[in-house]
């Protein structure tokens, strides 16, 4: 998923074609999403609402943005986190391949050089983890 | 006076100036003194996490490991990373948790999470046998360093009493504020001094990092790589894993967590320590330059190696400046242990017995305790034998039992129970002292296979543990159902 969709409250009440500007973030791709999402909840809260005719069904539920921008963005953003299972395979599995002292990489013997590529590529997972995680983004410092 | 022991004493004058000048403009309550009001930035909290890469286990004890055994040096490197990846996930809760229960230890977690003074009691206990060795190891290397580095002119004695005092002192002023300040001129002094430890010496001795190794493998082939047998990739693997579960386990870095001012100050440190912990690279480069140029030392003074070519290498002052730097390594983690230490007998102890004792008396009590721990472990530093060596051992593999209650009581239904999580624990602790001091290892049963005997035995002693947590847990659990079924 290329960027978080937070559905800002300034987009209740609004058709889609406010949303998007309402939010920089919101790319058609996201927004083809969004309103998948909405649609399958609507169809299941249309009933007991009185739709208003001439306009799309997704607007009833982005204008209760609450459950899309919640739960669902949550669980699909939380799934980058698994990319942190990759360290523990590279330095606790990955030492079994590559034990050896040559070819030196970087003036360094293999494994160690291994070990700091490693090292630094982890840092590059955890940026990324980070970067991704809903739970930065609230208002807690 | 030699130019080293200048160097030296106006470091330890630092130290006690930044430690006391630390609790200015703050009313020292047990909430400042022991979790700085759980308002440290993203710096503070990162000093305090990262000091506990740079002990003067890895100082003296990293250099001197990749001196003496080489490659096995590595596995160092590979656990402080994976630390702090789990760091990011499992951190946050705990810091949340105790942020809004208003914790102070490691031991206060445990009684909250699982609603039991006893089992309180019991990881007070277990951290309080641990983290004694672990501030006797300091002391230990403050002796030497300041021995070795002042070229005999302070004995290691007096120099263990007098960092004692000082640490002690700044302790009882400015709590964890003082370790947080004075974590600031040591991580300055030792980015300097290794860094350029690590580079200079390759050069001057090999002409280049490229021809030490180059040469190394030469005299001593296979020295870089981990040996078929021993420290083999099985203990390689095992050891990272563990203790990449324990780092956290200890009771000051535990509650070094609850300093930081929010969540995201923590997550943002996984990203940088490991970073940060490369310097350890360059504390290797040191170890592995002094193999070939200052050989012969075996045993346990292969910890020397660093101020050995040091001393061989550099002027008298510029000793005296690793020496400084050595002695910051000594005392934060000191100052961090000393404080936790007397917050657990003080608050979690103490006022187990006396629970009418308000946060003021607690306060008041563990201050006064600081001076008579750090007391105590001078006594073991001078007198204590074998005992301690063996205690030290066993600290790590300790604290490391604690981690599958704690992970347990991380989920949203705890599996474990009380008796559950107590069980685990005793018998994770009882097999680590079996072990520890009978000197049993897997490679007395011969007909394992070598890779199993290369094992860490922590691993026994973790399974044994867990093991034993999950039956009682499921029996205690079957007692305690029908009473909430009728709760309900």
């Amino acid at each position: 998923l290329p960027a978080v969709v937070v559905l800002p409250p300034q987009v209740e009440n609004r058709p889609l074609s406010q949303a998007i500007m309402v939010h920089p973030r919101l790319t058609p791709g996201i927004l083809l999403w969004a309103v998948d999402q909405a649609r399958i909840k609507a169809t299941r809260s249309a009933f007991g609402r009185k739709a208003t005719p001439n306009r799309p069904i997704a607007w009833l539920e982005l204008s209760s943005a609450g459950p899309v921008s919640s739960t669902t963005r949550f669980r699909l953003m939380r799934s980058v986190r698994w990319l942190a299972v990759i360290p523990f395979l590279a330095l606790v599995v990955g030492p079994f391949f590559v034990n050896r002292a040559t070819p030196m990489i970087l003036d360094l013997p293999f494994l160690l050089a291994w070990i700091v590529a490693w090292i630094l590529i982890t840092s590059a997972i955890m940026a990324v983890i980070y970067a991704t995680d809903p739970a930065n983004r609230s208002d807690e410092p | 006076m030699n130019g080293a022991l200048v160097i030296i004493a106006a470091a330890a004058l630092l130290a006690l100036a930044l430690g006391f000048l630390a609790s200015r403009g703050k009313e020292m309550s047990l909430e400042q003194w022991t979790v700085g009001g759980r308002g440290f930035g993203a710096i503070f909290v990162f000093l305090l996490l990262a000091g506990e890469i740079y002990t003067t286990f890895t100082f003296l004890g990293g250099s001197g490991y990749a001196y003496g055994k080489g490659a096995p040096a590595y596995y160092i490197l590979c656990y402080g990373t994976l630390a702090y990846v789990l760091s990011y996930f499992m951190l946050p809760p705990i810091w949340r948790y105790a942020r809004d229960h208003r914790l102070y230890s490691q031991s206060d977690f445990f009684v909250r999470k699982y609603d039991s003074q006893t089992l309180g009691v019991l990881v007070a206990l277990v951290d309080i046998v641990a983290l004694i060795p672990y501030l006797v190891l300091q002391f230990k290397g403050l002796g030497i360093i300041v021995e070795i580095a002042g070229y005999g002119a302070i004995s290691s004695t007096a120099a263990i009493w007098s960092g004692a005092v000082i640490v002690a002192a700044y302790v009882m002023v400015s709590g964890v504020h003082g370790s947080a300040w004075t974590s600031v001129a040591k991580d300055s002094l030792i980015l300097v001094v290794v860094v350029f430890l690590g580079i200079y010496l390759p050069y001057h001795y090999y002409g280049g990092l490229g021809s030490m190794f180059a040469a190394i493998e030469q005299a001593k082939p296979g020295f870089t790589v981990l040996p078929a047998h021993g420290e083999s990739l099985w203990w390689f693997s095992s050891t990272v894993l563990l203790t990449a579960l324990g780092f956290y386990m200890w009771p000051h870095t535990f509650a070094s967590i609850y300093t930081a001012k929010g969540a995201r100050v923590i997550r943002k440190n996984a990203i940088v320590l490991p970073l940060y912990q490369l310097i350890l690279l360059f504390v290797f480069f040191v170890g592995f330059a002094a193999s070939l140029q200052v050989p012969g030392l075996t045993g346990s003074n292969i910890d020397l190696a660093l101020f050995k070519i040091s001393a061989k290498t550099f002027d008298p002052w510029f000793v005296g400046l690793i020496g400084a730097t050595g002695v910051f390594t000594a005392l934060v983690p000191g100052s961090m242990i000393l404080m936790t230490a007397a917050t657990l007998i003080a608050n979690n102890l103490y006022r187990t017995v006396n629970p009418s004792a308000d946060d003021r008396q607690v306060a008041r009590l563990a201050k006064l305790l600081v001076p008579v721990v750090a007391l105590v472990a001078v006594f073991f530093t001078l007198k204590g034998g074998d005992t301690i060596v063996a205690l030290l051992l066993m600290g790590y593999s300790f604290v490391t039992q604690l981690f599958p209650s704690l992970l347990l009581s991380l989920a949203r239904r705890n599996f474990a129970t009380r008796e559950g999580a107590m069980a685990g624990i005793l018998a994770g602790v009882a097999t680590v002292a079996v072990v520890s001091l009978t000197g049993a290892n897997l490679h007395a049963l011969k007909w394992l296979p070598s890779e199993v005997q290369d094992l860490n035995i922590g691993i026994v002693a973790l399974a044994v543990n867990f093991a034993v947590l999950i039956v009682v847990s499921l029996a205690t659990r079957q007692v305690a159902q029908p009473s909430s079924v009728a709760a309900e």
